[in-house]
């Protein structure tokens, strides 16, 4: 068993053979630092048991393939996306500080499916981002391509 | 209202600057059209959805993806208008409909060459233009006629140099328009087949870089009439030997100066094959005119019917496509957003002619 800290103290046991699935982790155990708890001061304890509850899960990923619980991952993955904005960028912030390849890019194509239909302002308002560009500057973007900014309605909603 | 310590929420991460690698991990998974929208999101935006590094990314992300999400088949019909239409779409749902495309040279008659990195390489010639069965009837004037490089995605296009050695006036010939994996370029070369006689073929390729020629050196087929197309199967080129019954798949693995040829697959002829005669009076009735495979599923033309062939358990299905008459030309490409327009050319330049 593997111990790891959150931020805010809290203390979480995971099976070595679900937590390797992190390679920083897996460096640390095959370094011998992982010999006592290890810190995790990026991630809060909300973030580290979704994160742990995905890495349980997959624990077997490659059996799935064998015993046809592929179908099973996949409902399981659908599920676990099924969160709110802030709380799938905590989840993002951790996979890839822990780097967890597969979660990473389960979690970055929900991120990349929610903002496809998105406005330019929505998408600037849920990544906290200013505008920097000049009325100029964004007028000549449009000009390049109009009829990219041209179609279906657009979601002018942040979330 | 008596706040207790669970209501004093901590700050969203995404207060915190998110780094770059992250933002272009989401990135990278969204369609072209969506891109081009996002420029204007901030100055750093436009930056990275205009990096080549950035272009390089998405690219790679959308070729692998699984799904084909952003693969696309764009579609000649008898008049030479085209068309385009999902991949995904094709290949799993009951019906797929057509969508008209905008592109630069509407009022030209096309041949296209092939694609690459979401590029399509094509020559267009003024009209009036007689085709049959989706031919021209009468060969292309070695004049009159140009080359280009176009994305459809952003709708992009450059025109190439001439070539006066260029002939293109051979009825069948198929044409190849390929990757420089080694140096990562797409300037690539082309390829073409001639007929000599029955059962004899050319292929030759034309560097685009310097201008070269080269004849490629063929398989051997073994027995048997057959008529030979090339064609693009994943990364590679490939020769298809369509005989009476069934077509051998050839795939070249090495661009580079040896040639190696592997046979890659035999697809048999569907029992029905004879409703999709190119030529009933041809020997050859067995007629694909256009194969490709992702995930080991080959899909097929064989006049104006789309067929999905299954290597796996040797059958063949047919996928319904509405909202186009007839076409005869199809190819796959992957939405990219590589500018056309910033393609190297080492060679001479001979635009202005």
């Amino acid at each position: 068993m593997v111990k790891l800290k959150s931020n805010d103290d809290k203390e979480f046991e995971v099976e070595e053979a679900a937590v390797i699935q992190s390679e920083m982790i897996k460096n640390m155990i095959e370094d011998g630092c992982a010999t006592s708890v290890i810190p995790l001061p990026n991630i809060d304890s909300k973030t580290l048991i979704k994160v742990i509850e995905y890495l349980n899960k997959h624990i077997n990923m490659g059996k799935a393939a064998e015993t046809g619980e592929e179908d099973d991952l996949k409902e399981f993955d659908e599920q676990f996306v099924n969160m709110g904005w802030e709380e799938l960028f905590d989840v993002i912030m951790a996979a890839n500080y822990l780097n967890i390849h597969e979660l990473m890019e389960l979690c970055c194509q929900s991120a990349a499916d929610r903002l496809k239909n998105k406005s330019v302002r929505a998408v600037r308002e849920m990544l906290k981002i200013t505008n920097d560009l000049t009325e100029e500057e964004e007028q000549e973007i449009i000009n390049d391509a109009p009829w990219a900014f041209e179609g279906p309605e657009i979601d002018d909603t942040v979330n | 209202m008596v706040k207790t310590r669970d209501s004093k929420r901590r700050k969203p991460v995404t207060h915190v600057q998110v780094p770059e690698e992250i933002i272009v991990e989401i990135l990278s998974k969204l369609p072209v059209k969506v891109l081009l929208e996002f420029k204007r999101v901030s100055k750093s935006w436009f930056a990275l959805i205009s990096s080549l590094e950035f272009i390089k990314t998405h690219l790679n992300s959308s070729a692998n993806n699984k799904e084909y999400y952003n693969h696309r088949v764009i579609l000649k019909d008898m008049k030479g208008k085209l068309k385009d239409c999902s991949l995904r779409s094709l290949l799993y749902n009951p019906i797929t409909k057509a969508s008209e495309i905008d592109y630069p040279m509407k009022e030209f008659d096309i041949m296209w060459f092939g694609t690459a990195n979401g590029l399509i390489c094509l020559a267009y010639m003024e009209k009036p233009y007689d085709y049959e069965y989706g031919f021209p009837k009468k060969t292309w004037p070695s004049s009159g006629k140009n080359i280009c490089i176009w994305n459809p995605s952003i709708r992009k296009w450059k025109k190439l140099p001439r070539f006066s050695a260029m002939r293109m006036s051979c009825l069948f010939c198929r044409y190849g328009f390929g990757y420089d994996e080694l140096h990562d370029d797409y300037k690539g070369k082309l390829y073409w087949s001639s007929s000599l006689s029955d059962n004899a073929y050319n292929i030759d390729s034309f560097d685009l870089a310097n201008e070269t020629w080269n004849k490629v050196e063929q398989p051997d087929y073994g027995e048997g009439k057959f008529n030979l197309m090339l064609g693009v199967l994943g990364s590679d080129l490939v020769i298809l030997c369509n005989y009476e019954t069934h077509s051998d798949v050839w795939a070249m693995n090495d661009y580079g100066v040896e040639t190696f040829w592997k046979k890659m697959f035999t697809i048999n002829c569907p029992p029905d094959h004879r409703n999709y005669n190119f030529n009933k009076h041809s020997p050859v009735s067995f007629f694909p005119f256009f194969c490709q495979s992702y995930s080991g599923k080959v899909l097929q033309l064989y006049r104006s019917i789309f067929k999905i062939y299954n290597p796996d358990d040797d059958s063949i299905r047919q996928a319904k496509l509405t909202n186009r008459k007839y076409c005869l030309e199809a190819e796959i490409f992957v939405e990219s957003l590589v500018n056309p327009l910033s393609i190297a050319y080492q060679g001479h330049d001979n635009n202005e002619d």
